[in-house]
């Protein structure tokens, strides 16, 4: 059954896709980097992205929903977040994100990403504020 | 359809009388601008419009009582501590309604269901999780929008209207080309792009963040409320914004003249009056409303501070209120006068006051104010207020 789900085109279609919470998009970020744990500076980020590790306001606790996440300013915030993130980052060719980031054939970000024109922490950080890279 | 249909789908409530208004003025953009400032933690109203006329004030307060010498006297009971003095000019403007006796309809002590209440827009703290701004864009006509100050949406402002946010950098810099790259693949996704532009805009509007840099941008409500005035004040700005700054929660060593809270009053007067200035012509059409969940004690505590209470005090202003004045129906401190022997109590209806600022400042009939505020039909917008 699970091999059948796998295949259902269902499941691999926009309307199944979830935006990624501020957690679960930073973990995403880890694992682009290919890291074996997670660094204490992490805390601060997560408090900065309004998704403190285990402190959701009582008794409501963390939306999971696109509406409470994917605010204009906090799409912002990542963007400038990716921007310090990649600069601190293990160096990575950007084009290895294409594992991680899931793209259409004809998305820009492919051309993007194996562009040398732009520096190479420039090209990760798109990666990561990428519009594909929001959602899961 | 004849004009006998016509009239019948008018009385049944039907789609025409509701389809009509909104294709006739489609286009026509709201100028009303309405600021919603909530002050996070429940601020001492008797510590910031000091009733120091009442016969009872000194003796209960005792050695935490200001100096008749140091206040802003607005009446012959009400005077403004001395950090909201430059409220004053607001006042000689006619620009200033002062609230006291203020309080949700709701009796809770704790923050989080009077703020609940207080974004809600409901009399008690379950139902609706909507946002009374929300429900505000939603009966308001036209081309309208709404923003929040503040990182991430307030309750206030949830709710089936999309609604913008913007709040400071708390990074460096970040250059034009990687933004534009940005925007160029954010152009593609459906459900972001609106969301990735709008943040564009505000961005290219607030330019270089006011007092930016020396990591000052996070501290201090003027920064914000500049920024604020530089989003609302142009044409296609927003109608709405929901403003908010915490930090009221004064439960130790609050302080008297220059003291904590009283340092806090200040740099609200000083934000206030900075978006006033930075408004430029769009005050005109501005009304700002500054309210927080509940008031304080009305005697300290064994720290030198105030604990949770029931009503408190709040702010209407703008040039469309009718005239300055402090607006209360004043129960007195004394002891059997208090609420529960220990706050403040409450004659006055949060609502009543949000449905004549709203009203006064969209040209919205009582019935569409009742409707921002379900439930609320037996409580009379104070509309005089307004002009």
């Amino acid at each position: 059954m699970s091999a059948t789900l796998i295949d259902l085109p269902e499941a691999w279609s926009d309307e199944g896709r979830k935006f990624r919470t501020p957690q679960d998009w930073l973990v995403a970020v880890l694992r682009a980097f290919q890291s074996d744990e997670v660094p204490e500076r992490v805390l601060p980020v997560l408090r900065q992205l309004r998704h403190p590790l285990w402190s959701p306001q009582a008794p409501k606790g963390f939306s999971d929903t696109m509406q409470e996440w994917a605010d204009p300013d906090s799409l912002l915030n990542r963007a400038e977040l990716s921007r310090t993130l990649a600069e601190r980052a293990p160096r990575i060719d950007p084009r290895q994100l294409l594992d991680v980031v899931d793209t259409a054939a004809d998305d820009p970000l492919r051309r993007l990403l194996a562009d040398t024109s732009i520096a190479a922490d420039e090209r990760v950080a798109l990666a990561l504020a990428s519009p594909a890279f929001q959602w899961r | 359809m004849n004009r006998r249909s016509f009239m019948r789908q008018m009385c049944l409530g039907g789609i025409a009388t509701f389809a009509l208004p909104s294709v006739t003025f489609a286009e026509v953009r709201h100028r009303g601008r309405l600021v919603f400032v909530l002050l996070r933690g429940g601020f001492d109203g008797l510590a910031a419009v000091v009733p120091y006329g009442d016969p009872t004030y000194r003796q209960l307060r005792g050695g935490f009582a200001f100096e008749e010498s140091e206040l802003v006297h607005l009446t012959d009971v009400f005077g403004l501590a001395p950090g909201l003095a430059p409220l004053g000019e607001l006042w000689d403007a006619n620009e200033l309604v002062v609230l006291h006796a203020m309080a949700i309809p709701y009796r809770t002590r704790s923050h989080f269901d009077g703020q609940a209440i207080l974004e809600t827009g409901l009399d008690r703290p379950v139902g609706s999780s909507d946002g009374w701004l929300n429900r505000l864009l939603q009966v308001m006509s036209g081309t309208r929008s709404g923003i929040a100050i503040a990182a991430g949406l307030p309750r206030s402002l949830a709710g089936s209207f999309e609604a913008q946010t913007w709040s400071p950098t708390q990074l460096g810099v970040v250059d034009d080309a990687y933004l534009e790259r940005l925007a160029a693949l954010y152009r593609r996704d459906q459900a972001l792009h609106g969301r990735f532009e709008a943040a564009m805009q505000q961005k290219d509007l607030v330019g270089e963040e006011p007092m930016a840099g020396g990591g000052a941008r996070r501290g201090g409500m003027t920064p914000i409320m500049r920024a604020a005035a530089r989003i609302l004040r142009t044409e296609t700005g927003p109608n709405i914004a929901a403003v908010e700054f915490s930090g009221w929660d004064t439960h130790a060593v609050q302080g008297l003249a220059g003291g904590a809270l009283d340092r806090l009053l200040g740099q609200l007067a000083e934000g206030l009056m900075a978006f006033r200035a930075d408004m430029g012509a769009a005050w005109s059409t501005t009304t700002v409303v500054v309210m927080t969940e509940f008031g304080r004690t009305a005697r300290a505590n064994g720290t030198r501070g105030t604990d949770h209470g029931t009503a408190g005090a709040g702010f209407v202003i703008g040039p469309s209120v009718t005239r300055s004045r402090v607006f209360s129906d004043w129960p007195g401190l004394s002891d059997r006068n208090l609420f529960e022997n220990r706050d403040l109590r409450p004659t006055l209806d949060t609502r009543s006051i949000l449905k004549a600022a709203i009203a006064g400042t969209f040209d919205l009939t009582p019935a569409q104010a009742d409707r921002v505020f379900p439930g609320s039909a037996g409580v009379r917008g104070s509309y005089e207020l307004m002009g």
